[in-house]
């Protein structure tokens, strides 16, 4: 039974590294980059939230309203960033997305400095008892909010006119703009979806991390989920996740503490080799 | 030309002599007096403002600088305004060396505050101590920073040394609870990894009492699952748990999640009201020491009058502000000051420790334990108090309480 409920919890830490991942994963897969200031994205998200709340307003219109701040957020940073950078090399946007996510965390610090918030859950965190295994209806709305977001991406990418071309604009900018593609509103809406995204990915996480600066840290967990998964795959951001939270999880109890980080990276690198499009992917990264 | 170059050196060398304000011989520490004009006594601090461990530098930070407003405000000391500046370590070891240099080497205060966790303090501990500068180390209770005799030059404020936490806990869990089977859980930090050792090392001359389990945790580590499974595999009845108060909270709440029933324990690092707002059902019962007559959250009596006034200084200071930095760094401002006093107007580094170390049975504010500086290891503060969460407060333990929690120990 400890098997199981090690699996059970595994999966709630793993859908909180899948939410960061997705916002990698979302980016590259429809732009072909990679967002090294996702983490401080989530980060805004849960201050976004967090000023709304504190605000007066009630739970569930924060849980409505973050999103579409954040999506807001993207859209003024690729109105004021990334669409003036868009026909420069990859390593000016790496920079650019390193500098955006400082920008975003200094801007939280300097309003906030760097308190812990404490952020309300959405349900009950009095655990449930289902065939000897415990859970609780919080992680519960966690794990299916992250499984709703996660299928409405892919329905979006598999089946909506623009999500298709998001992916074409991915994988060949210049053929994409020929067939008629807007390539600035298909990298606005990546944006603005990626803001929303982020925004939905700090209310899950808050209640269990608190809001602070610290929940940028979070990426390098999520990329390394991504990476695991395959970065242009969503099903791979989210197995990602699941896998390195299960693998820091045993590792922890049937080896120790210190071993961990040692198994994940190590465990990163032999995938790395064997596929290096991640366990899902479809694409190899270019070299930048 | 050999001859021009070796003159050089010994120039410069007499030069370097020369800038140094302190020297060390024969094991002692030199004080040197600078940062005082006619109208100003310049302080120093420092901690982490940014980081996992930011609560610790903005809680020593904020409360030192509202005593040192209100110092200033009614007139300074002997005339003197106060001026207070605090650096940001980031709890990162590099970079609290380089802020102590930085402090040493080119601000040249009058003294130190040293308002960082005991990973950050030990790293700079002798660089502070040979420094000559008037030291107080206002947060870390960490026994390895300590040296006894210690040094004329450093003084140990409120976070009471893990000498004397360890066996607090170990009495607790022994003696009162009366528990055979503990576990021991700890941050992976100098505090909790120290103070766990202790008592892990107490609990041994305890008889008819066994270690089950022993697990290490990151101190910013967001999910405990791995050790809280393992300890509970292990079927303890009481949990020892060292380490501070973000992690506490999410251990709390996972150990309920996890059907986890043995009766937790805690330091006053964790002594945070986050840890049990919002937490309520899985705190409740646990049990942790304190340095204050009174705990931060008490609307009543002198806390009280604290948080008002805190309140108004620091109007968006989230839930868990004043946290414990808070309280002991004003606490602290005070105690300097009535030592700056008594050191008179003519105000030399060597008068202000003498009055420093002099002090004995005082109560700096009214928040304050009681405050004596004058034992040869410099410690000012040795108090400890135990409280418990019911329904929700932190609450004194008394003896009734304590029974009830030690009846639910031995049945489980």
């Amino acid at each position: 039974m400890t098997v199981i409920q090690l699996l059970v919890n595994s999966l709630t830490l793993g859908a909180i590294y899948a939410l960061v991942a997705l916002g990698l994963v979302l980016v590259f897969k429809s732009s072909d980059l990679v967002n090294f200031g996702a983490g401080d994205w989530v980060l805004a998200g849960a201050y976004i939230a967090l000023a709304l709340l504190t605000a007066g307003l009630p739970l569930y219109l924060v849980l409505i309203l973050a999103p579409l701040g954040g999506a807001l957020m993207g859209l003024v940073i690729d109105r004021a960033v990334f669409r003036r950078i868009m026909s420069a090399s990859p390593w000016t946007f790496v920079v650019a997305s390193l500098a955006v996510g400082g920008l975003l965390r200094e801007l939280a610090v300097l309003r906030y400095q760097s308190n812990h918030f404490p952020f309300p859950p959405v349900l009950s965190r009095d655990p449930v008892e289902v065939l000897g295994v415990r859970i609780t209806p919080q992680n519960l709305w966690v794990l299916g909010a992250t499984v709703v977001v996660v299928t409405a991406l892919l329905l979006f990418f598999r089946y909506t006119t623009y999500g298709r071309a998001l992916e074409a604009v991915a994988q060949n900018r210049v053929g994409a703009q020929i067939v008629g593609i807007n390539l600035s509103r298909a990298l606005m809406v990546t944006w603005a979806l990626a803001g929303a995204v982020s925004a939905v990915a700090a209310v899950l996480i808050a209640p269990s991390t608190d809001v602070s600066p610290e929940i940028g840290l979070l990426l390098v967990k999520g990329f390394v989920a991504a990476a695991l998964g395959g970065l242009d795959s969503l099903e791979g951001a989210v197995m990602g996740g699941v896998a390195v939270a299960a693998i820091e999880t045993f590792t922890q109890v049937y080896l120790n503490q210190a071993a961990v980080d040692v198994v994940v990276y190590g465990l990163l690198l032999v995938v790395m080799w064997v596929r290096p499009a991640g366990l899902l992917g479809r694409r190899v990264v270019r070299r930048v | 030309m050999v001859r021009k170059s070796v003159t050089a050196i010994a120039l410069l060398a007499l030069a370097l002599a020369g800038c140094t304000t302190t020297s060390s011989e024969g094991g002692g520490t030199q004080v040197s007096t600078q940062g005082v004009t006619d109208t100003e006594i310049y302080i120093q601090g420092f901690g982490p403002i940014t980081g996992p461990a930011s609560w610790v530098g903005l809680g020593n930070r904020d409360g030192f600088a509202l005593a040192v407003k209100e110092i200033n405000a009614a007139g300074g000391v002997h005339g003197r305004k106060i001026r207070f500046e605090f650096h940001d370590d980031a709890f990162q070891v590099a970079q609290a060396q380089q802020v102590a240099r930085r402090i040493i080497q080119q601000d040249k205060p009058f003294m130190v505050y040293a308002g960082t966790g005991s990973t950050t303090f030990l790293a700079v501990a002798d660089q502070l101590r040979q420094s000559g500068l008037p030291v107080y180390n206002g947060f870390s209770g960490s026994e390895a920073a300590r040296k006894t005799p210690e040094v004329d030059n450093m003084f140990h404020g409120e976070a009471v040394s893990t000498k004397w936490v360890a066996p607090s806990i170990a009495d607790m869990v022994a003696d009162n609870l009366k528990a055979t089977r503990v576990a021991i859980l700890h941050e992976d930090g100098e505090w909790g990894r120290t103070l766990c050792a202790q008592v892990a090392t107490e609990l041994q001359g305890k008889s008819g009492l066994q270690v089950v389990a022993n697990e290490t945790y990151p101190a910013a580590g967001n999910d405990f699952t791995g050790q809280l499974v393992a300890i509970r595999n292990a079927n303890p009845q009481v949990v020892v748990n060292c380490g501070l108060f973000p992690a506490a909270k999410i251990i709390l709440r996972q150990a309920r999640e996890l059907g986890l029933k043995a009766q937790f324990v805690g330091d006053a690092g964790q002594a945070n009201a986050t840890v049990w707002t919002g937490n309520e059902a899985a705190a409740e019962d646990w049990l942790f020491n304190w340095y204050e007559p009174q705990f931060l959250t008490d609307t009543t009596g002198a806390q009280g009058e604290f948080l008002q006034k805190y309140k108004a200084e620091y109007p968006s200071a989230p839930t868990g502000r004043p946290n414990h930095a808070d309280n002991f760094s004003y606490t602290a401002a005070y105690l300097l000051k009535s030592a700056l006093e008594e050191a008179g107007k003519d105000l030399t580094a060597e008068k202000f420790i003498e009055a420093l170390a002099a002090v004995k049975d005082a109560r700096p504010t009214p928040i304050s334990p009681n405050v004596s500086c004058a034992n040869e290891r410099h410690e000012c503060f040795v108090d400890l108090v135990w409280m418990r969460i019911q329904g929700g407060k932190a609450v004194p333990v008394d003896d009734a309480g304590l029974a009830q929690i030690a009846g639910k120990v031995s049945g489980s």
